[in-house]
């Protein structure tokens, strides 16, 4: 069913925080110093309202998809882009590992394992969780993101955000108690 | 989704996150106080967070490990210095 402009426009908003948290995931630590994840997402999403007149016909889950494919262009073009400029980061990044994993990401959140409504329930959790992850105080966030999302162990992250393993035992904590209760309040609305 | 979280939810410690932490990274969960109301409580958000993150750390994981040479087992990285990272690998 074709969508309205202004509702496209409303669903491009809203997938913002979803992207962001993507692309802070995607970036490791030292590349996160070299290329910002929200000028990614507002590339992403300006390259959108240049096709709106496409996305219109698309519902929430394609256009998501059609977000995140146009996200991992603009993810691997910055890092392409360091590299031409010889920056020692984006020299130790492998291209092929960073487009593996936007493929995979395609494949597991359609993982056949599961029934149709329960990829589509899950795939709304995750996209709920994204957002809410925009919505915790800085240290919070990356301490979810790089536990949860990226794997790091608690000692790991101690060193990468240069606190005490108990402090970030702490921001996990509550990290994950805000993010429960954002998930929650939103579920609710 | 069900509201797990009760108000005193803050009474554990920073240190005792950090028990409950390692023993959830580790997997072994022999010693550790799991069975209070906290604890069950703390131990539900953590697998609900995880597993939603699951997807996304399972398609990233690659990303921050050492490259893969054939014939060689994996690589470990010995040390780091200005030229960049050194690492050992077995034939």
């Amino acid at each position: 069913m074709k969508r309205t402009r202004q509702q496209t426009e409303d669903s491009l908003n809203r997938h913002r925080p979803v992207l962001i948290s993507l692309a802070e995931a995607l970036l490791s630590t030292s590349l996160r110093g070299h290329i910002d994840a929200s000028d990614l997402v507002q590339q992403t999403l300006m390259e959108a309202h240049c096709n709106i007149e496409e996305l219109v016909k698309l519902d929430d889950a394609p256009l998501l998809a059609w977000l995140r494919s146009a996200l991992k262009h603009n993810v691997l073009d910055a890092v392409r882009h360091l590299r031409t400029a010889k920056n020692n980061v984006a020299r130790n990044v492998r291209i092929h590992d960073l487009q593996n994993s936007f493929f995979r990401l395609e494949q597991l959140l359609v993982a056949d394992d599961t029934s149709p409504s329960q990829v589509v329930q899950r795939s709304e959790d995750i996209t709920r969780m994204l957002a809410a992850l925009q919505t915790l105080p800085y240290n919070q966030k990356m301490a979810v993101i790089l536990k949860h999302l990226r794997g790091h162990t608690l000692k790991e992250i101690s060193e990468l955000l240069d606190v005490s393993e108990s402090a970030v035992a702490g921001l996990l904590h509550r990290g994950r108690q805000h993010l429960l209760l954002r998930m929650q309040e939103v579920h609710d609305e | 989704m069900s509201n797990i979280l009760p108000d005193d939810y803050d009474l554990l410690s920073d240190d005792e996150l950090a028990i409950l932490e390692r023993a959830m990274e580790s997997g072994d969960k022999s010693g550790v106080e799991f069975g209070s109301r906290l604890g069950l409580e703390y131990r539900s958000a953590f697998e609900l967070i995880d597993e939603l993150s699951a997807p996304i750390r399972r398609a990233i994981e690659a990303l921050d490990r050492p490259p893969k040479l054939e014939d060689y087992d994996e690589l470990t990285e010995l040390a780091r210095g200005g030229m960049g990272a050194g690492q050992s690998n077995v034939d």
